[in-house]
């Protein structure tokens, strides 16, 4: 399959096709890497998809543009929060309208202050968390996405976890099931 | 497969997101949004190709010329780079409805029918960063890129010294709740110079009007050394803003007269009273009531004419003030109404409250809050 850039015919649909057909889950993960602000996830999305869609010709002749789509997403997040940090700016704490719906039962409460939480992690240990927890991909798959060494993703989705324990109050954190046959909580 | 370790906090973590953005959907244009994107950046690009072509061919006789003259300019005046023609005809009535923009602008509109004229080379977009209020337009003279909180604040960074940029937003689109903004004026002026404004972290200047029954606010910056002209063609811009009104049953007028009592000025003089008395305002309960929280303690708060017998017979003194109860109701008279309160769960968690009365110290500042706000 060819996602060629739009105005080459049948190219240019497969790319629409492709947005219509993605869009959805890739906005959610472009809402999860922005910290459930709204208008940062819409921007990021179509950053990422309007350079794939520019250099879709060269980076994926031959394949579907999402693995490269999502590379942009992690790394745009990042470089987006670098600059944010030069220019010596916090991002708003609040989430942004409608991210978290009302909900009478305390569970939501719990909810709300660990994706509070997680929007207040260092982008690449947010990005990490997000890739493995919430995209489901293997430490070595995040590696590659995000152009770092497998050790690096265990030691920032290790810190991430530990900084989400702190910021929720969670004194226990210990696993449940190692895989190292460590002992943990059930 | 590799071996997870699975803590309850990543299990929690991974049923957060994925509720968290379960009902998140892209906008519905989003094809049409990278298509602008991607014709903008086409438009940027043959700009950029094109002014370095300028420039090399404007140096190349230059240096010429310099090197032919031993190095001194031929002129005294340097070149100067000419702002681009404004339209000079722009309309200045209030709430015009002129059949197309000035020549060399372009109009705006949305689905609403409403519409606003600007010079076409500035940036326009209308991508709401706010659910409530809703954001009509942010108008820029350098690129609007979406993005910010409360804020167009990816635009503001980018807005040049000698730019501007405005945001026109409307209150109510989702609430049938009055507010305490001036009738519109003819002409509109920018409004004054304020803040630093919550929202944008700078200086705004601020204008409030109601407009055919709507609500509207606009915050306009000038770079700092936006030239005097740039003002006179943001007001003429805002001048074409173009309001359609609410149709004559939706005005706040009837609707109140048809029992909503949130869009009765009522609902606004009790908005201020709870502001003034330092009172959480927690949204409205319906058309009936607006919900305010002190505290643990959440309570509907609403008015009635004062008619008839006093409603309740258990009274005593608070703040030199008479209030009462009816059954788990307090009401006191004031300016002609009866002003109610009985506890109400709040549809919110955050703030955590629990249907209640406000406690001594919060019923004073209410009654003393009531007293001295002026009865609209």
């Amino acid at each position: 399959m060819n996602f060629g850039p739009a105005g080459s015919g049948a190219a240019g649909d497969s790319f629409e096709e492709f947005v219509r057909g993605r869009s959805t889950h890739l906005f959610q993960l472009a809402l999860l890497l922005a910290g459930q602000n709204q208008a940062d996830a819409e921007d990021l999305l179509q950053v990422a998809l309007e350079r794939a869609w520019r250099r879709g010709p060269v980076r994926y002749r031959e394949g579907s543009p999402e693995p490269y789509v999502r590379r942009i997403l992690v790394n745009a997040s990042i470089d987006r929060w670098r600059w944010l940090r030069r220019r010596g700016e916090e991002p708003l704490g609040d989430p942004a309208p409608g991210g978290v719906a009302a909900d009478p039962a305390g569970a939501v409460a719990r909810r709300d202050m660990l994706l509070r939480s997680l929007a207040a992690l260092p982008p690449r240990q947010r990005a990490v968390l997000v890739l493995r927890y919430w995209e489901d991909h293997s430490e070595a798959e995040v590696a590659e996405m995000m152009g770092c060494s497998v050790g690096t993703v265990k030691s920032q989705a290790s810190r991430g976890l530990a900084r989400l324990r702190l910021l929720t109050g969670d004194p226990a954190g210990e696993p449940a099931g190692r895989a190292d046959g460590g002992g943990g909580r059930d | 497969m590799e071996a997870v370790a699975v803590t309850d906090l990543e299990t929690e973590l991974r049923e957060a997101m994925r509720a968290a953005v379960a009902d998140a959907r892209p906008p519905r244009d989003l094809f049409q949004l990278l298509r602008h994107r991607r014709r903008r950046n086409r438009t940027r690009q043959l700009a950029i190709s094109a002014a370095t072509a300028a420039i090399v061919v404007a140096a190349v006789p230059t240096s010429l010329a310099l090197l032919s003259s031993g190095g001194r300019p031929s002129g005294a005046g340097s070149a100067t780079i000419s702002a681009p023609a404004s339209a000079r005809s722009g309309p200045t009535a209030t709430q015009p409805e002129q059949s197309r923009p000035p020549r060399g602008w372009a109009r705006h509109r949305d689905g609403a029918g409403d519409y606003i004229d600007a010079p076409a080379a500035w940036h326009v977009s209308s991508r709401a960063a706010l659910a409530e209020p809703v954001v009509r337009w942010v108008i820029g003279t350098g690129p609007v890129r979406g993005g910010g909180g409360c804020a167009p604040t990816a635009a503001l960074r980018q807005m040049p010294a000698d730019g501007a940029l405005f945001q026109v937003i409307e209150y109510g689109g989702s609430g049938g709740q009055p507010y305490d903004f001036p009738p519109r004026r003819a002409p509109l002026g920018l409004g004054p110079l304020g803040g630093p404004m919550e929202c944008w972290g700078v200086k705004t200047h601020l204008l409030l009007f109601r407009d055919g029954g709507r609500y509207f606010q606009v915050q306009t910056v000038f770079g700092a050394k936006a030239p005097a002209s740039l003002r006179a063609e943001v007001t003429r811009s805002l001048n074409t803003l173009h309001i359609t009104p609410l149709p004559a049953n939706q005005q706040p007028t009837a609707q109140c007269q048809a029992g909503q009592w949130t869009y009765c000025t009522q609902a606004a003089w009790v908005n201020q009273v709870l502001s003034k008395a330092h009172v959480v305002n927690l949204g409205n309960q319906g058309a009936r009531a607006i919900f305010g929280g002190t505290g643990r303690q959440s309570f509907a708060v609403w008015t009635t004419p004062r008619r008839g017998p006093l409603p309740g017979n258990r009274c005593r003194s608070v703040a030199d003030t008479k209030v009462c109860r009816a059954g788990n109701q307090l009401f006191w008279s004031i300016h002609g109404l009866w002003l109610w309160l009985r506890p109400a769960l709040s549809p919110y968690t955050t703030p955590p409250t629990r249907a209640g009365l406000p406690g001594d110290q919060a019923l004073r500042r209410l009654v003393k809050a009531a007293r001295t706000t002026p009865a609209r």
